[in-house]
């Protein structure tokens, strides 16, 4: 079996796959763009966060009332990039009109640079992208419980990514699933409602993002030694983003100007349905999620 | 209900998770080339001054100005993979203004790389020179971009040999200010900005 520390790099460097390549990291992608489109060029990002970030968190309503219960999760949560999303239509950054609207690369899109001449004779270039379709996140989730049918939740991890001007890396949530069962004894389902807050950081402000989650869980546990639990969620996420990079484009100082920009907030809901399979202290999870995009979840589970 | 005739089902909820997601794999590592641009940028400061108020000035820089191994190395791009330069844009700014806030001046750049002949870069403008301005972007001639552009072409090529780099652009100005009766006395400032292109190999953590 992996060791749990080669997860947990493997964990790191997966949540910098926003930017992980050695040297050309974001910040130095971000470099010649501003303003609209900074948020162009990185506009699928929140959304893929959101969806990855806020799946997987709770796989069952089921929460008892009292007792030790003690879980270790590594998840990966990932979700699928819309192919229209490889694009995004550019402003032309000096107040002229583009002499053909071309869309160039988002930070997902094709790796190739583009040229768009504008009307004034000046031709800025948009970088290229990432050229990935799908987001993949892996979470550390450790559970805690249970307190008058409530069970906490953290998950943590945070490294130093070297070859990288990304730097740290640092990743925090916090929450809880309450049973709601405990108050709806004739309901045939267990039911169970859950909040969880999250926050991921890379560098010293180059990315700081902020995650909200609610939801309701209904799951049903069948079976004996091996147990067999289907479960559906339905939720609301709201995801906050702001990026602070250094400026170097058309008429930035020497060195860079610092810039910050406040992508607006997502909020959507979120609806998932999967099913997991227990063996004694072990479990194994999948779940899809219908959410800011559309993704999928896959978890192993140690302890009960 | 029995956990063997459970697992189709999952089984089924597993398969068409997948499929609805586009399948998505195992996170692997994946190698990506992707395109930068970085921006290097080189400033002439041009002095207005005299009594006719009708001048044509000239200056000279060199390409090396730009320094564009710096920039590429500040990008991280290493030198052997810049894969273009070309031009960004021409901004100009008065940077002193002149004692009449009424000054205002009408004229023409044009320019000449590595002792070719003047092709007009800048469209005829018309602009205030009473009053300090930020940066405004020139309205361009294809001409003298395209004698830029070629230029730094060469410019490219001399930098990712170990040449130094031995390239010269001309900026001329040309045009009347106003009033005519009273002496003019103004700077301003013209930046050249170009656009530097690069490759550069990365390894991403993607699910497929």
């Amino acid at each position: 079996m992996i060791r749990l520390a080669s997860i947990l790099a493997v964990a790191g460097m997966l949540a910098s796959a926003l930017a992980l390549p050695a040297r050309a990291d974001l910040s130095s992608k971000l470099g010649a763009l501003q303003g609209d489109n900074l948020k162009g060029y990185l506009d699928p990002l929140p959304r893929a966060m959101s969806s990855s970030i806020n799946s997987g968190l709770f796989q069952s309503g089921r929460v008892e009332k009292g007792g030790v219960h003690v879980t270790l999760d590594i998840l990966a949560a990932g979700a699928e990039f819309p192919s229209d999303d490889r694009t995004f239509m550019p402003k032309d950054p000096f107040g002229f009109q583009p002499v053909t609207p071309t869309p160039v690369p988002t930070v997902i899109g094709d790796g190739n640079a583009v040229a768009v001449p504008d009307n004034g004779g000046s031709t800025p270039v948009y970088p290229g992208g990432f050229d990935i379709s799908q987001f993949v996140m892996p979470v550390p989730q450790l559970t805690i419980g249970n307190f008058r049918g409530t069970q906490a939740t953290i998950r943590w991890f945070g490294m130093d990514v070297q070859d990288s001007d990304v730097g740290r890396i640092s990743f925090f949530g916090i929450g809880a699933q309450h049973s709601l069962s405990q108050y709806l004894p004739r309901v045939p389902v267990d039911l169970a409602a859950g909040v969880f807050y999250q926050s991921l950081k890379l560098g010293s402000g180059l990315l700081d993002t902020k995650a909200l989650h609610l939801d309701v869980t209904a799951s049903r546990r069948f079976g004996g030694l091996v147990k067999f639990e289907p479960y559906v969620s339905v939720g609301l996420d709201r995801f906050d983003m702001k990026v602070d990079y250094t400026y170097t484009g058309s008429g930035s100082s020497p060195g860079g100007d610092r810039l910050s920009v406040d992508f607006d907030p997502i909020t959507n809901k979120h609806l998932a349905a999967g099913a997991q399979v227990a063996l004694a202290f072990v479990r194994l999870r999948a779940e899809f999620v219908s959410a800011a995009y559309n993704g999928a979840a896959l978890g192993l589970t140690f302890g009960r | 209900m029995r956990i063997q005739r459970m697992l189709p089902a999952l089984a089924l909820l597993l398969g068409a998770a997948a499929l609805v997601t586009g399948c998505i794999t195992i996170p692997t590592m994946a190698d990506r080339v992707v395109e930068l641009v970085t921006t290097g940028s080189t400033t002439e400061d041009f002095h207005a001054s005299g009594v006719i108020n009708t001048y044509a000035d000239s200056k000279t820089i060199n390409a090396s100005d730009l320094d564009i191994a710096r920039v590429l190395d500040d990008a991280g791009i290493d030198l052997s993979d810049a894969t273009a330069i070309t031009f960004s844009n021409l901004a100009w700014r008065v940077t002193a203004a002149d004692a009449s806030p009424a000054r205002t001046l009408t004229g023409k750049v044009a320019v000449s790389c590595e002792g070719r002949p003047f092709a007009d870069l800048v469209n005829p403008f018309s602009a205030n020179a009473g009053a300090v301005t930020d940066w405004h972007v020139a309205s361009l001639q294809a001409a003298g971009v395209a004698q830029v552009n070629t230029t730094l072409a060469t410019v490219l090529q001399q930098v990712k040999n170990g040449q130094p780099v031995d390239a010269t652009l001309t900026y001329a100005v040309s045009g009347t200010s106003a009033p005519v009766d009273v002496a003019s006395d103004f700077h301003y400032e013209l930046r050249l900005t170009v656009n530097i292109q690069g490759k550069v190999k990365t390894q991403m953590l993607t699910g497929r």
